[in-house]
């Protein structure tokens, strides 16, 4: 096994550019608005975690041009990470393995090797980094006098060591958007099931928990920010027992005109969180979407003119098989070969000219960006249908790139935070393990830096605010990655076919989590 | 009759899941049953990725466009709101008097249907006429659709019509609206 190193050190030093009265006087209102309520708000933050940290917190916030950058990738303060490989002995190295693999948290050989497997088990004993600080007999004596994690013998356990070790479960929750509305009801239950496990939608008090715990938030950053303190307590094998706060970002857009906003913020979650839970449309297996699949489509005759607009990309179907109503003809070419026969174009904000109406007969008007791409090229399954043909034909025409892949964006953003190795994701959409592929191939959602859970059949929209609150009690509750998804699966059901919504292999990933003996 | 009733049930038990779907709309389709129709049009409204478009065969198989007038004019919001919505799939311009009615619903969600009907009905010239009649409304929202779709429609009736309303258009925003999507 060849040795694998700890990553560099992060240190951040915090150099303040401004105080933040003069900074406030200087830059004028917060972005997203004025709002004399935030004066106070700013104030009492100064009193809790001084002014120098305010001050950097302002600076950034007001920082111009960030309408769609919502955190900052780097944190406001320096968070404790482990600064230098511990100046461990081989042997010292044997025995804190062989105390890890007793506590189910190591599953690697014994090979005196410290890498991200030993690393992983020690931040799981201790709940956070801790152990970087003490002198070997010391990791060696409070691994020695831990128990290990309870619970049914084989199960994974998610790393909450990884996840809690900053004292926060930040969660980042994306409802897509249907066509039909579906969203709104979904949307509605998810927010009453936090209110009812005591969370309130309170922006300001999840700034100043995610800036204590080294994170930051734009002060008008898009979504909601549902925040329940204490929510739960955390007692690592071999470390203090501690609370710890959490905060659900909500994000959606019930109009679908400011999707572009919400996909972005949960673009964010997925590396950013410590879990990220999309429910939605799966849009054949192209990626999370917070808008239509279009906006709507116009059909011009040889003068240019419009004659049709459709606004259901299934009548635009049915209109393309069906003979048009001036008694012309079809080519018997099916739906899509009738699209095709009319020489389609993309056009954002629908501005064609004359000449291009003549030229292309049919024009497709996109909704606003709203679309996570996790595969670029199709993924074919079963019957390729027009809807899944139509989705990769505006992929192809916007240009969009996937945000997947060793060099997409999910990668570089994760690349940004060294110091956050782990997250969850979960897919609540219909069929989400077309998308394994291309996220396991993601650096930062590869298996030994995420669990991921995705569907093996079309899932309900009725079911999707239980399924993540079946998520959320699970998390909070501390269960195994295999209990968590038997509750969602139980709050998931389909009668029709009695298929498990999560099929087995969920969560997939867990190559660095820890077992129960 | 009861063999009609009994696989007219049967279909309506596949309606409720995707999976099953196409075929109980073939057999409703089969079946020459226009009870069918209402229930083929909810199974549409869901929210699944499968596809749809087998239901709107057998809708348009069963004669949705002649159950829809019948339902617009109906006391419950739903039926018309379904209605409208079949107007939409299938469209016809002999429903053109029902959605200019219904443009004005004091219901929001019916009205919001009704105008969407409204602007995805074959642009003939009898939709024109309807949608120039609009420009008049009091409604901003009724104006926009018609200043949006005209502009786009581009018969030189239309341009003329959006041409002479620029001037009593009192919404700087859709005289803008008008200025650009004429000049473009």
């Amino acid at each position: 096994m060849a040795r694998e190193k700890l990553d560099p050190p992060v240190r951040r030093e915090v150099t303040p550019t401004a105080r933040s009265s003069n900074l406030l006087a200087k830059k004028g209102p917060l972005a997203g608005g004025t709002n004399v309520a935030w004066v106070g708000e700013i104030l009492g933050l100064q009193r809790r975690v001084g002014n120098q940290a305010v001050a950097e917190f302002l600076e950034r916030q007001t920082d111009a041009g960030r309408l769609f950058i919502q955190r900052n990738p780097l944190a406001v303060l320096a968070a404790p990470v482990a600064a230098t490989h511990p100046d461990w002995t081989r042997d010292q190295l044997a025995t804190i393995q062989r105390e890890l693999r007793r506590l189910g948290l190591y599953g690697l050989a014994i090979d005196k090797i410290f890498g991200p497997g030993t690393r992983s088990g020690l931040v799981e004993a201790f709940g956070g980094e801790e152990w970087v600080t003490l002198a070997p007999d010391e990791v060696i004596n409070r691994l020695k006098g831990a128990s290990p994690p309870t619970g049914n013998k084989g199960e994974h356990r998610f790393r909450y060591g990884e996840m809690f070790k900053d004292g926060i479960l930040d969660i980042t929750v994306g409802v897509g958007f249907d066509e039909t509305g579906a969203h709104g009801p979904e949307v509605a239950a998810i927010k009453a099931g936090l209110k009812a496990r005591g969370f309130a939608d309170d922006h300001v008090l999840a700034s100043l928990l995610l800036l204590r715990a080294h994170r930051s938030v734009a002060l008008d950053a898009f979504g909601e920010f549902w925040v329940k303190p204490k929510v739960l307590s955390y007692a690592p094998p071999a470390g203090p027992p501690r609370a710890v706060n959490a905060v659900v970002r909500l994000v959606y857009s019930m109009t679908g005109k400011d999707g572009d906003k919400a996909a972005s913020a949960m673009q964010e979650g997925l590396t950013q969180s410590d879990a990220a839970f999309y429910a939605g449309h799966a849009r054949v297996g192209s990626g999370p979407d917070f808008s239509g699949v279009f906006e709507h489509a116009e059909v011009f005759n040889a003068a240019g003119q419009s004659v049709k607009r459709i606004e259901d990309f299934d009548a635009l179907e049915l209109y393309l098989e069906t003979p048009p109503p001036d008694g012309g003809k079809r080519h018997g070419l099916g739906a899509w070969g009738e699209f095709n026969a009319y020489n389609p174009i993309l056009s954002p904000g629908g501005n064609l000219s004359d000449g291009d109406r003549r030229t292309h007969r049919l024009m497709l008007v996109p909704s606003p960006n709203a679309h996570l791409l996790l595969n670029q090229t199709m993924v074919k399954r079963g019957v390729v249908g027009f809807e899944r043909r139509l989705i990769y034909w505006i992929v192809e025409k916007s240009g969009v790139k996937a945000i997947t892949g060793k060099h997409g964006a999910l990668a570089k953003a994760a690349a940004a935070q060294p110091d956050r190795k782990y997250r969850v994701v979960v897919f609540n959409a219909c069929t989400t393990q077309d998308y394994k592929p291309s996220v396991q191939g993601t650096p930062g959602l590869d298996p030994r830096s995420a669990d991921l859970i995705m569907s093996q059949r079309e899932t309900l929209w009725a079911h999707y605010a239980d399924g993540l609150l079946a998520f959320l009690d699970s998390i909070v509750a501390q269960q195994s990655a295999e209990q968590t998804v038997k509750a969602m699966n139980q709050a998931e059901p389909d009668d029709e076919t009695s298929k498990a919504a999560f099929g087995p292999g969920n969560p997939a990933g867990m190559a660095l989590d820890p077992t129960i003996r | 009759m009861g063999s009609i009733d009994s696989g007219y049930s049967a279909a309506l038990k596949l309606l409720e899941s995707s999976a099953s779907w196409c075929k109980g709309a073939q057999i409703l389709a089969e079946l020459g049953d226009k009870r069918g129709i209402i229930p083929l049009l909810r199974a549409y409204e869901r929210p699944a990725e499968s596809a749809k478009i087998c239901l709107l065969r057998a809708m348009r198989t069963l004669g949705a466009t002649r159950i829809a007038p019948s339902l617009v004019q109906g006391e419950d919001p739903e039926q018309r709101r379904l209605g409208l919505h079949l107007m939409e799939l299938f469209t016809d311009d002999a429903y053109l008097p029902l959605l200019e009615r219904s443009v004005e619903d004091p219901n929001p969600v019916v009205k919001a249907q009704a105008r969407r009907a409204l602007r995805c009905q074959d642009q003939t010239p009898t939709w024109e006429a309807t949608m120039v009649g609009l420009l008049e409304s009091t409604d901003r929202d009724l104006r926009e659709d018609a200043v949006s779709t005209l502009a786009s429609h581009r018969s030189p009736t239309a341009l003329a019509a959006l041409a002479r309303h620029r001037e009593r258009e009192l919404d700087p925003d859709l005289r803008r609206v008008i200025d650009g999507l004429v000049r473009a």
